[in-house]
């Protein structure tokens, strides 16, 4: 073979290469962009109150309540309970919910003893200890295990259940309203 | 012994065959001005309120029908979307029962539905559908009833 055909050779093996190493990256950022933005299997995206949206399982049935708490913060808000998926979401939305007043939640779970905390970039996860993840017919006698919080402004969501992937699952997906 | 029970079934079988004629038959479409069409009950008999607004650039259009055991209400605002419908669907529902604290929620296909936990002649469902900037609430006893007539509505 002459020298000048092996060239061309090497240049086309190499435009291909460059082609398929791009095509690979494209594809790849394409995924991971999906993946951010996608609904997990099972699950489909719903929206509460149009406060923020966020995946939930395909079959909920929500059980909502609001104006039911003389809570000076969660009684402005919703709760959403399904009890055949084992899952709770609550969310309010209040000038009372600051950085301090978050702050001062998880020192009383850690004080008292009720809850253990880890925090993943914007989540706080509470393990509920001393929960046996016992669900009843409504929110307040339900024992969940896991609840993962989040703060956006004076907007605050709570995501409850005893599976902490299936939570976590959820909170990934939220998408508050500007 | 056996030939009751029989009895029994086939009358049984006759009546949901008779329900199901029946309510297939009680339905007709109905075009609501040039802003939807939907299914309602044949012998619906409406009182209709429009109310048209344009100020400061903003077109609003909102129709209600109202019959003894039927609302049907329908808003074309420039200012609203489809994300602020659930907020709109809450709105109603707790502005109509004021003194319920509580509700299910849940979605069929493009309905999102409010049902109280006991249906009575005070406490009764609502079924919400939206395209862009409208909006078509149905408020009635018969869940299903209404869940047929949001499954219908076309909006023009």
């Amino acid at each position: 073979m002459e020298k000048s055909h092996k060239i061309i050779i090497v240049g086309l093996v190499i435009v291909i290469i460059a082609l398929v190493a791009g095509l690979a990256y494209m594809l790849t950022g394409n995924n991971l962009s999906a993946e951010k933005g996608s609904v997990p299997e099972g699950m489909k995206m719903y929206d509460f109150n149009s406060e923020f949206k966020m995946a939930v399982p395909k079959d909920v049935k929500f059980l909502k309540q609001w104006n039911n708490s003389d809570d000076a913060v969660f009684g402005q808000g919703y709760s959403y309970f399904d009890k055949n998926n084992k899952i709770a979401i609550i969310y309010a939305d209040s000038p009372l919910i600051t950085h301090e007043f978050i702050d001062a939640l998880v020192k009383a779970g850690n004080s008292s003893g009720n809850a253990t905390f880890d925090f993943e970039g914007d989540l706080i996860i509470s393990h509920n200890v001393k929960n046996n993840g016992k669900m009843a017919k409504n929110i307040e006698d339900s024992k969940f295990k896991e609840g993962i919080l989040l703060q956006k402004g004076h907007v605050l969501v709570e995501v409850s259940g005893n599976d902490l992937n299936l939570i976590k699952s959820m909170i990934n997906t939220i998408e508050f309203y500007e | 012994m056996d030939r009751k029970w029989i009895c029994l079934f086939i009358i049984f079988l006759a009546a949901i065959m008779a329900m199901g004629s029946v309510d297939a038959a009680e339905l007709k479409d109905h075009n609501f001005k040039d802003y939807f069409s939907m299914k309602i009950p044949k012998n619906a008999h409406f009182q209709k309120q429009n109310d048209s607004s344009h100020e400061n650039g903003l077109d609003m259009i909102s129709l209600s029908y109202i019959s003894q055991d039927l609302v049907i209400f329908y808003e074309n605002a420039t200012l609203l979307s489809e994300n602020s419908s659930k907020f709109l669907y809450q709105s109603m529902f707790e502005s109509s029962m004021p003194d319920l604290d509580e509700c299910y929620e849940y979605q069929e296909g493009n309905l999102t539905i409010l049902e109280p936990k006991k249906i009575d002649d005070t406490h009764f469902p609502l079924v919400g559908t939206t395209s862009g900037s409208e909006y078509v609430i149905i408020m009635g006893k018969d869940l299903d009833l209404i869940k047929k007539m949001g499954k219908s509505v076309d909006f023009k």
